[in-house]
């Protein structure tokens, strides 16, 4: 019987991928634990960042004079920083920030829409669907982005905002929930929002601190680092969510395949069984016939 | 480094005459222990700080920080541009925390690095090319001269 060689090759085959897929899966697993070492190393900084811009909002924006981060503007273009993975098999880590996208145009609808984006698989789809690419940020890729990286992206964002070659920036990415559970999400970066930013409940001074030099000062240098963190934060978060699917998708084919192995296996054993049988048979009768 | 590795004082009546001093950066938590007294650069020159400090905010500049040590002992910082909190509380201790682009201990710094990034500033602001960041090129030459001097261990910078 041919198919007993077949099914040989096929087992072979299946256990190949399935070896390939569970180093994958290693591997995925591995990096992931780097880039959370990273985003909890820059942990402590964005919260001080964040206390500091929340014990200063609240005074600041109160004032007459609206600080030009925070400014509305009438104008119909939006910005998008699309944050996507440079490489496939990561289950549908892509296809649901896609499918958000698509919800975001439609959304947008009228405005013009320009296209920051992070990773290859987003710029061949904003390619693939005629829209406006403004940039494609490769340099360094997102698997290797810093503090530092993501800084300058910061201020490069910003700077495109505060020229007027946007009024407003948003963000479409993928926020990390837990390690089953990434959202696709999608917020407004720029103006930034005075209700946000103010957080209810102030404490911790026991009097009023002093200001050197002024307020206004302080808290016009402390929104730009404010911006840095949070888009560091969002860059690790997508990245983690790539990586937590990498991992459960690679995980779900090693064990998919090891199930078609054990499968394979027993058509095998019962085709050569059959085959002994037969052949048993044949030399049974045959002995008959000769007696 | 001096990561003196002191529990963050929750009860600040514990320690009336240190300060709890906490340097932290991107990349992270450079120092966090008690210090008698400190001296960090602000935009108009040097403040000091001393246990029983009014509450303050501030920016920072690039410059060299001094901080007396518990026992008696200085240690030295070149920090970055970014902020600095004073935290006073009433009938107990003082907090103070710096956050910076970067906080290094002069020893780690590479001497070679620096002399570079001085002749790399120094160059730049001599083309006079109006292309040129050049605030950004100031501060980079200003980071690296003290980044220089800091060897020294001269906090007159």
């Amino acid at each position: 019987m041919a198919n007993i060689r077949e099914l040989k090759v096929r087992i072979k085959s299946v256990g190949n991928i399935r070896q390939i897929t569970r180093a994958m899966e290693m591997v995925a697993t591995t990096k992931l634990r780097r880039f959370q070492d990273r985003a909890v190393a820059s942990g402590p900084y964005s919260e001080e960042i964040e206390k500091l811009v929340q014990s200063l909002a609240a005074s600041v924006l109160s004032g007459d004079e609206v600080p030009p981060l925070f400014q509305e503007r009438k104008g119909l273009v939006t910005g998008i920083l699309l944050v996507t993975s440079d490489r496939g098999l990561c289950g549908a880590y892509n296809a649901n920030i896609f499918s958000l996208l698509r919800r975001v145009l439609r959304e947008q609808e009228g405005r013009d829409l320009r296209f920051y984006v992070i990773g290859k698989k987003g710029s061949s789809f904003v390619k693939k669907l005629g829209l406006h690419l403004e940039a494609y940020l490769d340099d360094p890729s997102l698997e290797l982005i810093g503090y530092r990286d993501a800084a300058r992206i910061s201020r490069f964002l910003t700077e495109e905002f505060t020229s007027g070659k946007v009024d407003e920036m948003r963000v479409v990415y993928t926020k990390f929930l837990s390690m089953a559970k990434y959202q696709p999400t999608d917020f407004r970066l720029l103006p930034l929002s005075a209700e946000k930013t103010v957080s209810r409940e102030e404490g911790g001074f026991q009097s009023q601190p002093l200001l050197v030099p002024s307020e206004q000062t302080i808290f016009e240098r402390l929104v730009p680092k404010y911006l840095e963190t949070r888009l560091f934060n969002l860059l690790m978060e997508s990245l983690t969510s790539e990586y937590a699917s990498r991992m459960v998708s690679m995980k779900s084919a090693t064990d998919a395949a090891g199930e078609m192995q054990a499968d394979l296996r027993k058509e095998f054993n019962r085709a050569r069984q059959e085959r002994i049988t037969t052949e048993l048979l044949d030399i049974v009768g045959g002995a008959e016939a000769i007696s | 480094m001096a990561a003196a590795a002191k529990p963050q004082a929750e009860s600040h009546g514990m320690h009336k005459n240190l300060l709890q001093v906490k340097i932290t950066t991107p990349d992270r938590v450079v120092f966090e222990g008690e210090a008698k007294s400190l001296q960090f650069p602000a935009e108009d020159g040097l403040v000091g700080i001393l246990p029983g400090h009014a509450s303050m905010i501030t920016t920072v500049d690039v410059g060299l920080l001094k901080m007396q040590l518990p026992d008696g002992k200085e240690t030295f910082f070149v920090l970055t541009r970014g902020f600095g909190e004073v935290r006073h509380h009433f009938g107990g201790g003082t907090e103070v925390h710096l956050t910076v682009d970067s906080g290094e201990n002069p020893e780690i710094i590479d001497v070679d690095r620096a002399k570079r990034a001085v002749e790399r500033a120094r160059r730049r602001l001599a083309e006079k090319d109006l292309k040129i960041d050049q605030p950004r090129a100031e501060y980079a030459l200003k980071r690296a001269l003290i980044r220089l001097q800091s060897r020294n261990r001269d906090p007159q910078v």
